[in-house]
């Protein structure tokens, strides 16, 4: 069985060599596609290990997301991109995307903190060249921003694998879920560095600086990959590292930087005037959500699974909208956009439901998510946790929508002029899916 | 007794070889600085190798050498701009940098002091924190992107360091780590432009 998830990772690391293919573009759709196939295999067997590698009920939602968001993204990176033909920044933009998902995929599926701190590091090598596919001024910056900051964070949790070892005398994530630390104080250092490593990539307060940055130049479909499923990835490390050291005062702590990060998120929405920038506050205001979910536990677990993969879904929906719309536009400013509804009607309508998505309207798995959170947060007591994310919720709510509506709705007489199909098909795929998640989580059982 | 002397001296040494590093204004002798801390900390991890019968260290010495003595500093100074002989910080003076490096020491020693050091009881492990702290502070202060590297680079030595004094990591993990550094070094230097200085960007605001 380790063989499946090996193959799972290593196969569009083997297809990245389509590089060196004319047809690069078919193979990389190809390499994606079947990681979702696997994917779906693993995910309808249920498949357990533990061994080298460590899949659990857990590990397989990563999966999922993963895998979809790759496919998605490649099929619309491939229409996005079509300008550049078979350039050898194109082929280098395909396969660094093929070896971005192995490694995200190789992190989720590892079953050693060492390694899994390898992994996370390793989709940031694999990632930066991703920004710069055009080479201009201000994507070198925030690909360097995002290359220096991650990294020098990501180092700080480093420190957590060391103190880990020197706890336990060992590293594999079973081992150390079924045993107890041999100096329990040194667990909450190794919880607090990574922390602040592992919440360097997850973009929490104040250590997010790289990621508006990184989120607004980057192309779309790297934006989608970033927020929907690396942010996620980071996080899944951190909740490894929380299993084993969760003590009342780390619950504490993660809840705090969960709550600082919705509500500095939810004060920068408002004032924004780039709607890919703006998108970004809105995914960090989600991992703060996410975060809480999984820290908190109980009800809140399975809220926070849903609202990562409705998320997935619903954010990358809402870069490829903006892809599309940058295109048509040329423009990043929300102020730029008029007259939406007529020159895009299906973009239009495509941004203003993963708008809703994002924001957490019902009915979509947001919605449901942020409920189960709320409700656990409540429930253990969390009173003025609960009372600042709501409040933070409807600003965020109102901020994003306000921004989308004046980008459709204003303006008029615009002539039609829409994205290639392969994009628009990929944006309104991705807000199909985010409405049909809840009832997936139903057939699945998990609610 | 006399190997941990030893191992206190070049630790001290590195410890040295790290404020020098926050008082260079140009970037070769800063790349230089760093270059040998790398090589005193591979001679650490050789003489705790040979003291300890430990192949791995000797081998992970070998490969701090290769890595970060040689390869590093190959692909720093190939980006370094020819057309200038002297790249020279510009964000800060000497004398504040040093005192901010100081202050910077000393709380990470206290730091060290008051979490890790009760329990782990191995002084020598400050000198790897506070290599890690020095080297974000780098990072922090400098407006240039060699200086970032070599903050990131410092940052990974004192983490390499920790491991040695503290608890030596598993060998597969060390030599990611150090393989993690040069695979971030040959993406990063792609990056770096004629323009090495980071400046405020407007769009890159609010």
């Amino acid at each position: 069985m380790n063989l499946t998830i090996l193959l799972l990772i290593a196969l569009p690391a083997v297809f990245s060599l389509g590089y060196f293919s004319r047809q690069f573009k078919h193979i990389a759709v190809i390499s994606a596609g079947l990681t979702l196939a696997m994917a779906l295999y693993i995910m309808v067997t249920q498949l357990d290990l533990s061994g080298y590698f460590l899949v659990d009920y857990l590990s397989r939602y990563f999966i999922m997301a993963i895998s979809s968001i790759y496919l998605l993204s490649v099929v619309f990176g491939v229409g996005y991109h079509h300008k550049m033909g078979e350039s050898r920044n194109m082929r280098l933009h395909l396969s660094l995307i093929d070896l971005f998902a192995s490694s995200m995929l190789f992190s989720i599926a590892v079953n050693n903190f060492g390694l899994l701190w390898f992994g996370i590091e390793a989709t940031t090598v694999s990632s930066t060249l991703l920004l710069v596919i055009e080479k201009e001024p201000l994507k070198i910056e925030a690909a360097w921003r995002y290359v220096i900051i991650v990294s020098a964070g990501l180092t700080i949790s480093l420190l957590s694998v060391l103190v880990l070892y020197y706890d336990f005398n060992n590293l594999t994530i079973s081992y150390l879920l079924s045993h107890h630390p041999a100096y329990p104080e040194l667990t909450a250092i190794a919880a607090g560095t990574a922390l602040i490593g592992y919440g360097t990539k997850i973009g929490l307060f104040p250590m997010h600086t790289w990621l508006p940055d990184a989120h607004s130049e980057a192309p779309s479909e790297i934006s989608a990959m970033f927020s929907g499923v690396l942010l996620p990835v980071a996080i899944y490390a951190l909740y490894r590292v929380y299993e084993v050291t969760a003590a009342p005062r780390i619950t504490d702590l993660f809840i705090f930087f969960g709550v600082v990060t919705i509500l500095f998120s939810t004060i920068m929405l408002p004032s924004q005037r780039f709607y890919k920038r703006m998108f970004a506050y809105s995914t960090m205001e989600n991992m703060g959500l996410i975060l809480i979910g999984f820290t908190i536990g109980g009800i809140a677990l399975t809220g926070a699974l849903i609202l990562l993969v409705t998320h997935a879904f619903g954010k990358g929906a809402a870069f490829y909208s903006s892809g599309n719309i940058l295109e048509n536009y040329e423009s990043k400013k929300i102020s730029d956009v008029t007259g939406l509804r007529q020159r895009m009607p299906f973009t239009s309508v495509s941004l203003i439901l993963s708008s809703l998505a994002v924001t957490g309207a019902p009915p979509f798995g947001t919605f449901l998510g942020e409920f189960f959170i709320l409700t656990e947060l409540y429930l253990n007591g969390y009173f003025l946790a609960v009372a600042l994310i709501v409040v933070s919720l409807l600003i965020a709510f109102a901020s994003v929508n306000f921004h989308v509506s004046r980008m459709v709705f204003s303006g008029h007489d615009e002539p039609v002029s829409e994205s290639s199909r392969s994009q628009v098909a990929v944006a309104l795929s991705a807000c199909a899916i985010t409405l049909l998640i809840p009832f997936l989580f139903l057939a699945y059982g998990v609610i | 007794m006399i190997f941990s002397e030893i191992e206190g001296i070049l630790g001290a040494l590195i410890l040295g070889s790290t404020l020098v590093v926050q008082t260079r204004l140009y970037i070769r002798p800063m790349i230089n600085t760093v270059v040998t801390q790398s090589v005193i900390l591979a001679i650490t991890a050789a003489i705790i190798g040979i003291t300890t019968s430990d192949l791995d260290l000797i081998i992970l010495a070998a490969l701090i050498v290769v890595i970060r003595g040689v390869l590093v500093r190959h692909f720093l100074s190939l980006r370094l701009p020819k057309t200038r002989m002297f790249v020279k910080e510009t964000s800060h003076g000497v004398s504040s940098v040093t005192m901010y490096s100081v202050v910077v020491l000393i709380l990470s020693f206290l730091i060290y002091r008051y979490t890790f050091f009760p329990i782990i009881q191995s002084p020598l492990g400050a000198i790897g924190f506070s290599m890690i702290v020095q080297g974000l502070l780098l990072i922090i202060t400098r407006r240039n992107s060699f200086a970032h590297f070599i903050g990131y680079v410092e940052e990974e030595n004192g983490i390499i360091f920790m491991s040695l004094t503290i608890v030596t990591l598993p060998f597969l993990i060390e030599i990611s780590v150090l393989l993690d550094v040069l695979a971030l070094i040959i993406v990063g230097t792609g990056l770096v432009t004629e323009n090495v200085e980071h400046m405020r960007e407007e769009e890159l605001m609010g």
